[in-house]
């Protein structure tokens, strides 16, 4: 059986990432594991709303920070009313590279990952979780 | 809502002593109390620290953001700290903390203005410029001006 200490999810918007948190929560309360909960402030993304919008790049990225953070405390309550261990963190570059990364820093066993997000790469639009299974230290949970 | 509406000179606290990172929540409480719309202070610093204990609220770069719903009090209140020295607080990142903001929001409040207020004032202190110059500053109304300036 997969010992778990610690898990990195990712979060956003999604009601993927909201069924992700879910199962973070669940495997938390379970295992007594550490949620460490992430939003990445995606510069595909900013740039792409930044260039089809009427906002500047960084009224952009201050809107993606801000959302961010709502995400993570939405998270963080969540996850402490169900008593499970959270603690939460916001990156900015892209996530398929940052999840590994930050699952290799900490030693994750585990990384949950909502199936829809999709990097807004122009050249390759990969899921995100494609890469993650790619390039994860750890076993990677896909949610759908 | 801004962080500048809900701090005053008065609840900024500068050069705490405490060294360790229960003192000095008990003490952030405490001051938070001794200012006013709190209920019961005691029952108020169980829920805060029993929060910590399911997760740090250190949320890096020098952070720590210990925050919490309670039916202890009926207004979101604050109280920014900045200990002589930075503490040990766990954070992820592992950085001693250096610039401490204690949230308390009603436990039956709005929940979207709670998120929303929480989210700014992490952008807000997310940024490096305002955290330097608030640890630069020799007044509570010296970082009440940097926050307002910067919000």
């Amino acid at each position: 059986m997969l010992a778990l200490h610690k898990i990195v999810l990712h979060m956003d918007a999604t009601l993927e990432s909201q069924r992700a948190l879910r199962s973070a929560i669940f495997l938390s309360t379970t295992t007594g594991a550490t949620i460490i909960a992430v939003h990445v402030v995606n510069k595909h993304v900013v740039a792409q709303l930044a260039r089809h919008g009427t906002c500047t790049l960084a009224d952009v990225e201050i809107e993606c920070e801000e959302n961010g953070w709502r995400y993570l405390y939405a998270a963080e309550e969540e996850a402490k009313n169900a008593g499970a261990h959270i603690v939460i963190m916001q990156e900015q570059g892209y996530p398929e590279e940052i999840l590994p990364r930050l699952a290799t820093a900490y030693q994750a066993e585990l990384v949950i990952v909502g199936l829809a997000q999709r990097s807004r790469s122009d050249t390759v639009r990969m899921h995100i979780a494609d890469q993650l299974i790619e390039h994860a230290p750890c076993a990677v949970l896909v949610v759908k | 809502m801004k962080l500048s509406a809900l701090l005053s000179p008065e609840r900024i606290v500068l050069d705490i002593k405490e060294r360790d990172k229960n003192a000095l929540l008990t003490k952030l409480i405490k001051t938070l109390a001794e200012l006013g719309g709190v209920n019961d202070a005691a029952m108020l610093e169980k829920e805060v620290k029993e929060r910590e204990d399911l997760g740090n609220t250190g949320i890096g770069r020098g952070i720590g953001f210990p925050h919490s719903k309670s039916s202890q009090v009926s207004n979101i209140l604050a109280l920014l700290a900045r200990p002589a020295k930075p503490i040990e607080y766990g954070s992820i990142d592992h950085v001693p903390v250096s610039i401490l903001l204690l949230i308390v929001a009603p436990a039956d409040g709005d929940n979207n203005e709670y998120l929303h207020t929480m989210a700014r004032i992490s952008r807000l202190l997310g940024k490096s410029e305002v955290r330097e110059q608030i640890l630069k500053a020799h007044r509570a109304d010296e970082v009440m001006q940097i926050i307002t300036k910067n919000e």
